[in-house]
């Protein structure tokens, strides 16, 4: 997907130039106004950019000196709106099938297999106002994905729902990128959401693209960093489960390298890759490793510092952990008397407590 | 119970009321559409024309028709060499008056239901797929059902009640261009004929409330279908 295109927006000018993989969840996050639904609308023909191009696969669905502009509903790009946009006249089955071919799919394989990934069958013959707010989105989903488009957009589509609808929706959407061989391009401005689904991030600020690139690396990056707000800040660790703790609730996870990091018990079989996010204040950082025996400490680890961001009264320390990245954030005074320096050999100490079932997420493959 | 006169009067009202509105109703959705979505030059003056007969006295209305289609008018003559229809003093002509007297009161129903209908359900209904003719006749079309009955009830009570084109357009000629109104007017004219009079007006007022209550009702049940809320 090979996206060039710019347009005035009243306050700055959206410029983009950039190649997106054709497959996987591609999370684009920034603040709102960063120019994140412009971007889309412009990709489903909603908005007219100014000037550029856009492509899949080669083919082209906006071309500026081309004179090629193909209109919104010739272009076979799937749109799940913030809000469901059901049909308000029409049942959960009519909505279903509205952009449905029954040409292209003779024995209703495909058909039925959203029915069932989304859970729908107990609610097509019931009507939109019947519905809660996560069901409508799934319908949502369901109906856009029933199109069978080459690509699809979203934008915000949790933005509108209370947290246990969110989490109720989380899963199905986790699902969809696994079963369905579909490029997702997901809009959102939630950090969790970024954690939970993306493949690939693109952060979005003003109009310009900042970063682009696997979730791991823009979250770890310092660039990134003014949008994990000052308590939020916050690295993301990858890892496999390794084993379970035979007496006490606990999994310990392998960070490569023979690193283990041990977390609140995550029941799933031992390979499992998972994605935690690991705050920055939960991270204290010393020069001498003290035994288990002697500390509360469980997660105790050989690291080096990559990067030193000075701030006014504290200084936030990027630190390498065999292919992993961690951010702790340490006062200047201790900063000074540590005597840190870059590249440095120190010891990171985790609190193993700190990180629950809401900061880890399975990553899709 | 009703006279002859009384049944001639009352159906030739209906008939010429039916056909007008049924035969505006594909042009006032049109318009409507345009004046809701379109976004074209000269969109005001094509809104102070759909709505001039609204303001314009009726016999201005009739006496204009009277200039165009009548057999000697350039569109009368026309129609006439090429299509071979007279409307001059005929029902086809009350029916063109009530029409065009109408006409203001149906496109505004159908506009504001219109302007009601979420654009966004549209434009979903165009990221999957649909066609603008499409968008329109399975979204857009089945919302507005309400709008259009309501408008439709409000025209078809207006041509019932159109008085003043019709008489100046094609006269007043009995059993072809006599409605009730037009047939009230002459009991009014004829000394002794009140009571005459007085019939027909409790006939007109019993029309049109028999349609004002239907049309309440159905527009009702239309509600209802289109929210699924019982």
């Amino acid at each position: 997907m090979k996206i060039k295109l710019s347009k005035q927006l009243a306050e700055y000018t959206l410029e983009l130039d950039t190649q997106i993989s054709a497959t996987g969840i591609c999370v684009v996050f920034g603040r709102s106004g960063a120019g994140k639904t412009t971007l889309i609308n412009m990709l489903a023909g909603i908005d007219t950019p100014d000037s550029g191009s856009f492509s899949i696969a080669g083919r082209y669905f906006y071309h500026s000196q081309q004179g090629i502009n193909l209109a919104v509903h010739r272009r076979e790009i799937g749109y799940v709106f913030q809000q469901a946009r059901l049909f308000p006249h029409l049942n959960i089955q009519a909505n279903l099938k509205y952009g449905y071919s029954a040409k292209q799919d003779p024995d209703a394989v495909f058909y039925q297999k959203i029915i069932q990934l989304l859970q729908l069958q107990p609610l097509l013959k019931r009507y939109p106002t019947d519905l809660s707010g996560g069901e409508m989105q799934r319908v949502a989903i369901g109906r856009a994905l029933l199109r069978k488009p080459k690509l699809l957009l979203m934008d915000e589509p949790l933005s509108s729902l209370d947290l246990p609808r969110k989490l109720e929706l989380l899963p199905y959407l986790a699902k969809l990128n696994k079963q369905l061989q579909l490029p997702i391009l997901y809009v959102t401005h939630s950090l969790d959401e970024v954690l939970f689904l993306a493949d690939e991030m693109l952060l979005l600020d003003q109009g310009k693209i900042l970063l682009q690139g696997d979730v791991e690396s823009v979250w770890n990056d310092q660039q990134m960093q003014p949008w994990l707000q000052q308590n939020q800040l916050s690295a993301i660790v990858h890892g496999s489960i390794s084993q379970q703790h035979q007496d006490y609730p606990m999994t310990a996870l392998d960070l490569g390298a023979q690193q283990q990091l041990w977390v609140n018990k995550i029941d799933s079989p031992p390979g499992t890759h998972v994605r935690i996010r690991i705050y920055a204040k939960d991270i204290s950082l010393t020069l001498s490793k003290a035994s288990s025996a002697e500390t509360s400490i469980r997660n105790i680890f050989d690291c080096s510092i990559a990067a030193i961001v000075m701030g006014e009264q504290n200084v936030k320390i990027k630190l390498a952990l065999a292919d992993n990245f961690l951010w702790a954030d340490i006062t200047l005074w201790a900063f000074d008397q540590l005597k840190l320096q870059l590249h440095q050999h120190l010891y990171a100490q985790i609190k193993g407590v700190s990180i629950n079932n809401t900061d880890w997420a399975l990553p899709q493959h | 119970m009703l006279t002859e006169f009384e049944i001639q009067a009352i159906t030739l009202s209906l008939k010429v009321a039916f056909s007008a509105v049924s035969f505006s109703l594909p042009f006032a959705i049109f318009i409507a559409w345009l004046l809701a979505r379109g976004n074209f030059y000269g969109k005001p003056l094509l809104d102070a024309i759909v709505h001039l007969p609204l303001v314009l006295p009726p016999v201005v209305i009739g006496y204009l028709l009277l200039i165009g289609f009548s057999q000697q008018g350039p569109i009368g003559a026309w129609m006439i060499e090429y299509l071979s229809i007279d409307i001059s003093f005929s029902w086809q002509g009350a029916a063109l008056a009530s029409a065009i007297v109408a006409f203001p009161l149906m496109v505004r129903a159908i506009k504001l239901s219109i302007e009601a209908v979420d654009n966004k359900l549209e434009q979903a209904a165009s990221t999957l797929g649909a066609n603008p003719v499409k968008v329109f006749i399975t979204i857009t079309l089945p919302l507005i059902v309400p709008g259009i009955l309501s408008g439709v009830i409000l025209a078809f009570a207006r041509s019932l009640g159109e008085f003043g084109a019709t008489i100046t357009f094609v006269s007043n000629i009995p059993e072809i261009t006599r409605t009730i109104p037009l047939a009230m007017y002459s009991f009014i004219q004829t000394p002794g004929a009140e009571q005459q009079a007085l019939r027909l007006c409790l006939i007109a007022i019993g029309i049109a409330l028999i349609a004002l209550i239907g049309s309440y009702s159905l527009e009702q049940k239309m509600r209802r279908r289109i929210a699924h809320r019982n």
